[in-house]
């Protein structure tokens, strides 16, 4: 498994740590997930057991984290505790996926300090029932976040995810875009939760949901909800779903694709703004290689 | 020579019946031009060879090489050489115009078959440069935030790249300003052959001053009521339309066609 994982996802000279449950395997990056210098790390994690994760970025960093999560089984439970100290700037491109039914259950604390951005997206292709929890607190003045977040549930499972961004200090940031794609009679349920609490003075949270429908047979859900505790604040929510629009599909298909190519090529674009800025072509092919066999 | 014919189509939409007997024949190496007043079933004409979902033909065919080509799907139509430059072209986000052509010339080769990326790359770089469009135009998304003269231009691009037998342009003319006529008329021209033809909607003779044209079709009334040459078209831009419907006794532009015979174009529509 270590090998795949190799070859899918590392190119000479990468910084790598491959963790099972939470373990250390195999790589020369950081053994115990505390990132201490500038740079571009990938963290590959095995899963077939109830895991809790601590991964901390320290102080004043410049960071790049890819991270892959491979579901080998066992309906595990996942908690993953992610920090990111003041005045650092992550770019955090999380990438979960399995080919395995049962049950997943994940959940991500994300705390950012003072003065902190981070660039975060999230990417979800599983073929299991699952329920993926993300909380995300802005604790200090000035922490930023924007967030996007892309499910793609086509296995005819019912998938929960959850967003909920915290805004607790004054002149905090965050910018959330959910993409969800349901198929084959998945139910894919998107709910996110912007909460403003008191002394969040010139808080700023924008969310958008955008939810694409793939046949009769498939649900999908957006739930977007506000809960604003302090007047000087700036705050705003939207939600659209639907299906591939008929005329798109039509000139495609004027120009010789089929129909199913057609398709294909207009949910690649629907969710083409993750991929929008990324820096390792290893890593995004993979992506797009699971994307394009989950369609 | 290919040979694509319209006979006797009747086409409608939400059971109104748009198209009420059209004929016509195309062949490679021929460029028609249609005109006619707004309303007048142009645009129908375009889409309903196309395969357009909207449309449904009541009666009459479309022979392509004598072979009707109603029982197949938009994309078999365009894989068999036709091509719709469209009145509103569609903006897709998230598709880079480049990825979008890549997947349509892939779309006609055999199984097994890969596009060379290099020669792509070469082949659209030129082509762009040749219609003078904005050399970021392959990464930029498809259509989105093009002006509506960049959008027919993009229309025409399509068209070079995938060269096909047969090209409907429905209004191409529509968002451009002169210079871009000019541009867009002379790559066409330099499409002309014998393995090319079109069929050009318009209502206005100045994209024909830059295309040559060889037949001119007025419609009216979901019907093509006359056909000539050129001489035609000087006609309609310096009296309308109105001198057809009394010519051809056409109240409101809907009465039975007739055929009309004009100079060295002898031309003969079939009569109801």
């Amino acid at each position: 498994m270590v090998e795949t994982v190799k070859n899918d996802l590392i190119a000479p000279g990468d910084d790598y740590s491959i963790y099972k449950n939470g373990i250390f395997l195999a790589g020369d990056g950081p053994r115990d997930l505390t990132i201490k210098d500038d740079g571009t790390y990938k963290i590959i994690h095995l899963i077939d057991a109830d895991t809790k994760i601590r991964i901390d970025v320290e102080a004043g960093l410049k960071v790049t984290l890819f991270e892959f999560y491979y579901f080998l089984g066992n309906d595990p439970a996942i908690k993953i505790d992610f920090h990111a100290g003041e005045n650092s700037s992550v770019n955090y491109v999380r990438f979960k996926h399995g080919d395995l039914a049962g049950e997943i259950r994940f959940i991500t604390n994300t705390n950012i300090g003072e003065n902190t951005y981070i660039n975060n997206r999230n990417l979800s292709v599983l073929s299991s029932v699952c329920s993926l929890v993300d909380n995300v607190f802005l604790q200090s003045e000035n922490a930023k976040i924007e967030m996007l977040n892309v499910t793609i549930n086509t296995f005819g499972k019912t998938q929960y995810h959850q967003y909920d961004i915290h805004h607790r200090a004054p002149r905090t940031f965050s910018m959330m875009n959910n993409y969800g794609i349901s198929k084959r009679r998945s139910v894919l349920d998107i709910k996110s939760n912007g909460i403003i609490a008191k002394g969040a003075k010139k808080a700023s949270l924008t969310q958008k949901t955008k939810g694409l429908i793939l046949g009769d047979d498939a649900h999908l859900a957006a739930n977007p909800f506000l809960e604003i505790d302090e007047h000087d604040v700036i705050a705003s929510h939207g939600a659209s779903i639907g299906a591939i629009n008929e005329d798109e599909l039509y000139y495609l298909m004027s120009r010789g694709l089929t129909y199913a190519n057609a398709e294909k090529l207009i949910v690649s674009g629907f969710i083409n703004p993750f991929f929008n800025g990324l820096r390792d072509d290893k890593s995004i092919d993979y992506m797009k290689r699971k994307i394009n066999q989950n369609l | 020579m290919r040979r694509l014919e319209i006979k006797n189509l009747h086409t409608t939409a939400d059971d109104f019946e748009i198209l009420k007997g059209v004929n016509l024949l195309i062949k490679t190496g021929e460029v028609h031009a249609v005109m006619g007043p707004n309303g007048t079933g142009k645009s129908t004409l375009a889409s309903t060879i196309m395969g357009y979902y909207k449309y449904q033909v009541s009666a009459g065919d479309i022979l392509l090489d004598d072979e009707s080509i109603l029982p197949l799907t938009v994309d078999e139509r365009s894989r068999r050489g036709i091509f719709l430059a469209m009145q509103h072209p569609y903006e897709i986000s998230g598709i880079t115009n480049a990825d979008f052509i890549k997947a349509a010339l892939q779309a006609r080769m055999k199984e097994g078959e890969r596009l060379s990326l290099y020669r792509f790359i070469k082949h659209f770089d030129r082509v762009v440069n040749d219609l003078q469009m904005n050399p970021d135009l392959p990464h930029r998304y498809l259509n989105e935030g093009f002006s509506g003269g960049e959008k027919k231009r993009n229309e025409i691009l399509q068209m070079k790249m995938l060269k096909p037998n047969f090209a409907i342009l429905d209004e191409i003319d529509s968002g451009l300003d002169v210079d871009a006529l000019k541009i867009v008329g002379d790559n066409i021209n330099q499409m002309r052959g014998p393995d090319f033809g079109a069929l050009i909607i318009t209502h206005y003779q100045r994209l024909l001053d830059y295309i040559d044209v060889d037949y001119v079709h007025i419609m009216m009334g979901g019907r093509i009521v006359m056909s000539g040459g050129t001489e035609l078209i000087e006609k309609i831009d310096k009296d309308g339309y109105e001198w057809v419907k009394a010519e051809l006794g056409l109240e409101n532009g809907d009465a039975k066609p007739v055929s009309s015979v004009l100079k060295d174009c002898a031309f003969k529509g079939l009569r109801e």
